[in-house]
């Protein structure tokens, strides 16, 4: 199985023509024709002459400069603009959509040389954490075929954790990445705020969205972050500041360093059996040196009422776009929970209601990132859970509301403040995965990288193959 | 418990521009009034003199020439439209004559 190697080793096996494109390209189809109808990690999938004939080329045309990623496969979630390809964002409305232009990322990752394989599937235009919201088919968990993959970049971390991709780009705005990275046992990394551009992507919530990787290793996504980041001058969002050599912050020691807890991450609501993987991944890091400490974030518990408030007030008016009349199918073809998360949005903006409930979430967002940046002067990384609890059966979440909306408490509260976040595998509990996410300052994705690679190192949780992949090697 | 009637629901999607089904109009109705009751834990906070945070970006304006770049041709920008006329996109009529 080549897809289980990192992407270092495969672009040296590529470069010394051990292995080629083509026989990637092939490995990766034999995977989606073989998992795919259980799982449902694709919406689009993409003629596989042609990605073949694309591997050809590439292995004709690679140079012993060419980038790491050069004739990889790749997947992207479908909330990601592919010129002439369709792209849906998991909505009937767009069932037919054929983009006029390619979003900023998929050029990027294609000019460095990746062949596209398919579109992943996810909850319809972000609005979910089990990719259960998806009016395609509902996507299922690699590790238990009967649970949710997490959500909304699910389809993405199924195809990094059944090997079908060596790396896919996600989508996060309020856990979209990390929430799946750790229910399919994957690593994802959720970038600063501004750190990639957003142009092209299918909007969720404006002021939370961010584009980021998803892989089997932290080194991995280390040298993605690097192709991926950086200013674009069409996303006045999208930062100025430099762009670090990420793969050097890889084998840097963490002794006498300091990571917080968040005190208010480890208390009611977190199921015991993951905060008892999460703290036996700090005796690793306190192993490898590193100092572990208490701090508070006293207004992170109204967390979700922040976020909700203010990602669906921008999801109101986001959607507001899709007429009919310019692109896209009648908007009686919104999903029921889209309909209710744009609904909730008009409430929240409404007159008589918006200095109540938008206005509000907004100060309390300042103070969020007040308290965020008070923690991180005492210590150089937060540590705290991915989610609450291990993954659920299909149909819980999507018919309980609430705990719906708790499933983001520890994701969606770090989005607020723009903050980094790297979700990686932590352990197992009744034989699921559990992710932590190591949270730093921002543009510090270094850091969190030189956290995560000793981590990985250290463990072997993140090698570890789901159970519908036992009988391969 | 926040109470949420089906005029309300009704008014929201008037403003939002989605037919809801009675099916609909009743799960939100119920939704709405667990999600917003749990939502009011916001409402005895004292936020009076903090600043509203509208975006995390640390870039201010950002500023560039105004020079004319290739773009969209006409076809490609009216190609997802089912609906044109002479190169424009056709949209149902508003306004209706006496």
């Amino acid at each position: 199985m080549l897809i289980d190697k990192s992407i270092k080793e495969l672009s040296d096996l590529l470069k010394k023509k051990e292995i080629s494109s083509v026989d990637l390209v092939k490995e990766s189809y034999s995977k989606i024709e073989k998992y795919d109808s259980k799982l449902h990690s694709f919406i689009t999938i993409r003629e596989k002459n042609e990605s073949l004939k694309e591997a050809e080329k590439k292995d004709r045309t690679r140079k012993e400069d060419s980038s790491i990623i050069y004739g990889l496969p790749f997947s992207i979630k479908d909330a990601y603009c592919t010129e002439n390809f369709r792209t849906t964002a998991g909505n009937k409305i767009l069932d037919d959509f054929l983009p006029p232009y390619s979003s900023e990322i998929y050029k990027k990752i294609v000019n460095s040389g990746s062949i596209l394989v398919g579109k992943n599937n996810m909850d319809a235009w972000g609005h979910g954490g089990s990719t259960e919201n998806t009016d395609y088919q509902p996507a299922h968990n690699p590790w238990d075929v009967e649970r949710i993959p997490g959500g909304s970049s699910g389809g993405s971390a199924i195809s990094i954790s059944t090997r079908m991709v060596p790396f896919s780009i996600g989508e996060d705005t309020g856990g979209s990445i990390r929430s799946p990275s750790s229910a399919c046992n994957i690593s994802g990394l959720k970038v600063t705020y501004g750190r990639v551009s957003r142009l092209g992507a299918i909007a969720y919530a404006s002021s939370l969205d961010s584009v980021g990787p998803m892989a089997k290793s932290v080194e991995d996504l280390s040298h993605l972050l690097e192709i991926m980041a950086g200013q674009d001058v069409l996303d006045s969002t999208s930062s100025r500041v430099k762009v670090d050599k990420y793969n050097q912050f890889l084998g840097r020691p963490i002794k006498g360093k300091i990571i917080g807890l968040p005190k208010e991450f480890f208390e009611k609501g977190l199921d015991p059996k993951v905060k008892k993987v999460i703290i036996e991944a700090t005796k690793v890091f306190e192993k490898l040196g590193a100092k572990i400490q208490e701090v508070s974030l006293p207004h992170f518990i109204y967390g979700v009422s922040i976020y909700y408030l203010i990602a669906l007030s921008e999801t109101s008016s986001n959607l507001g776009r899709y007429d009919s009349f310019r692109f896209g199918g009648e908007r009686e073809l919104f999903s029921t929970e889209t309909k209710k998360r744009i609904l909730l949005g008009t409430y929240a903006l409404s007159a008589g209601y918006s200095d109540k409930l938008y206005k509000k979430a907004q100060k309390l967002r300042t103070i969020l990132i007040q308290e965020y940046n008070e923690a991180l002067k005492t210590c150089d990384v937060l540590l705290a859970p991915v989610n609450p609890s291990l993954p659920s059966k299909i149909g819980e979440l999507i018919n309980d509301p609430l705990k719906n909306l708790m499933e983001d408490l520890y994701t969606g509260t770090i989005s607020l403040v723009g903050a980094p976040s790297l979700s990686i595998p932590a352990g197992f509990a009744d034989g699921l995965p559990v992710g932590m996410q190591i949270v730093g300052k921002k543009f510090g994705e270094g850091e969190l990288f030189c956290f995560g690679y000793l981590y990985q190192q250290e463990t072997d949780w993140h090698k570890r193959l789901p159970t519908i992949l036992k009988n391969e090697k | 418990m926040v109470k949420i009637s089906k005029d309300l629901i009704n008014s929201l999607s008037k403003l939002a521009k989605i037919n809801l089904t009675k099916e609909q109009e009743e799960k939100y109705a119920g939704e709405f009034a667990s999600v917003m009751g749990y939502m009011d834990e916001i409402k005895n906070l004292d936020v009076e003199d903090i600043p509203e945070t509208s975006r995390v970006s640390d870039e201010g304006n950002v500023l560039r020439e105004d020079v004319i770049k290739p773009s969209l041709s006409q076809e490609q920008s009216l190609k997802n439209s089912k609906n044109t006329s002479n190169g424009y996109f056709l949209v149902p009529q508003i306004l209706k004559e006496d």
